[in-house]
């Protein structure tokens, strides 16, 4: 009876301390919203366009191989052909804030393949996130004048031309996974 | 069971309405037994806790101001575009008149004032400092901004991190 007493004052005691939302730990809403700042400062920052040139992170997906990267040490890696690496200002920022920092991160282009069915293809891929994991978005827009082989793209990358009769070749949604490992 | 009551000092009989001694004794002692119990598991279950709650949304909102007001290019699209000119003038501004400063970024009250450490650097080095030096103890509430820096001057677009430190 006593034990019993005792196991229920324990439960009752360890239930009632107030640990919430705010309460300050690895995985608390500071870090989660910290995180979800530096995500948007990211993809805001590359996807600047100066004096109407092509975005950073335009370029990026015109120039895109079609393959997966992984962070090995040094370089984004393709997961088919060793030699092949990541460079320019997407590699250099993320290498910068993300990587420097230790923060794990996938990079995930999401496009239409017609005008019901959609495609998640990993660009960046380092694991699958934890539960706090944060998620930001960007959406670039690509015509048929951004690509100089438009047919050579869709072979590579698997990017459809939506409409064939005016310029507007695909909307690419850009998704950016970060987690605290 | 025979004891002695205290209203008229006379001997009782019947064990109704009583309580024993070693009964209280034992009572008090649980109750502080659930106290401590009480008061230790509340810090046994807060893991890595600190105070810097309260300062570290406070330089979130600073950060906010001066990345996308004070320094900023003012572009609706990239709102964490700043230019040279602008930062600098903050700069000049933090470092010359700090309390000025400081109570137009509503960090200076009646109530509580708080001090302010805000550093730029680039992938190399440092670009900018300005405020006070850090506090060697006490808790520091950090947010860092990733900007893209414009340099009109010398033509130059580079990204850097703004380091905004309250405490």
């Amino acid at each position: 009876m006593a034990a019993m007493v005792m196991i229920g004052v324990l439960i009752f005691a360890v239930q009632a301390t107030t640990i919430t939302p705010l309460t300050s730990s690895t995985a608390n809403a500071h870090i989660e919203s910290q995180l979800y700042t530096m995500g948007q400062d990211i993809v805001m920052a590359l996807d600047h366009s100066q004096y109407d040139q092509n975005s950073q992170l335009k370029q990026e997906i015109i120039s895109w191989s079609g393959d997966e990267y992984v962070w090995n040490g040094t370089h984004y890696r393709s997961r088919t052909n060793g030699s092949d690496t990541i460079s320019g200002p997407v590699k250099e920022l993320l290498q910068q804030t993300l990587v420097a920092k230790g923060i794990a991160h996938n990079m995930e282009f999401t496009f239409r393949l017609d005008s019901e069915n959609t495609l998640t293809s990993p660009y960046i891929y380092n694991g699958d996130p934890s539960d706090n994991a944060v998620i930001v978005s960007r959406k670039v827009v690509l015509s048929n004048s951004d690509l100089a082989n438009s047919s050579s793209f869709e072979n590579k990358t698997s990017i459809p031309d939506m409409d064939n009769t005016t310029d507007f070749y695909n909307i690419v949604d850009v998704k950016l996974t970060m987690w605290r490992m | 069971m025979t004891y002695r009551s205290m209203k008229d000092n006379t001997l009782k009989k019947d064990p109704e309405g009583q309580i024993t001694i070693d009964y209280l004794a034992a009572i008090t002692i649980f109750i502080f037994v659930i106290f401590f119990v009480f008061n230790y598991t509340s810090g046994l279950f807060t893991p890595f806790h600190s105070e810097s709650d309260e300062v570290t949304l406070i330089a979130d909102r600073v950060a906010v101001t001066i990345t996308e007001k004070e320094m900023s290019y003012g572009d609706m699209t990239t709102t964490n575009l700043i230019n040279r000119e602008n930062t600098e003038t903050f700069f000049s501004l933090l470092n010359s008149n700090y309390d000025t400063t400081l109570s137009s970024l509503g960090l200076k009250g009646e109530f509580s004032s708080y001090d302010l450490n805000v550093t730029i650097e680039n992938s190399s080095s440092t670009m900018y400092m300005g405020g006070k030096t850090l506090p060697s103890v006490g808790n520091v509430g950090q947010t860092k901004r990733t900007v893209l820096f414009e340099d009109s001057q010398n033509n130059d677009l580079q990204t850097a991190t703004i380091s905004v430190r309250v405490w």
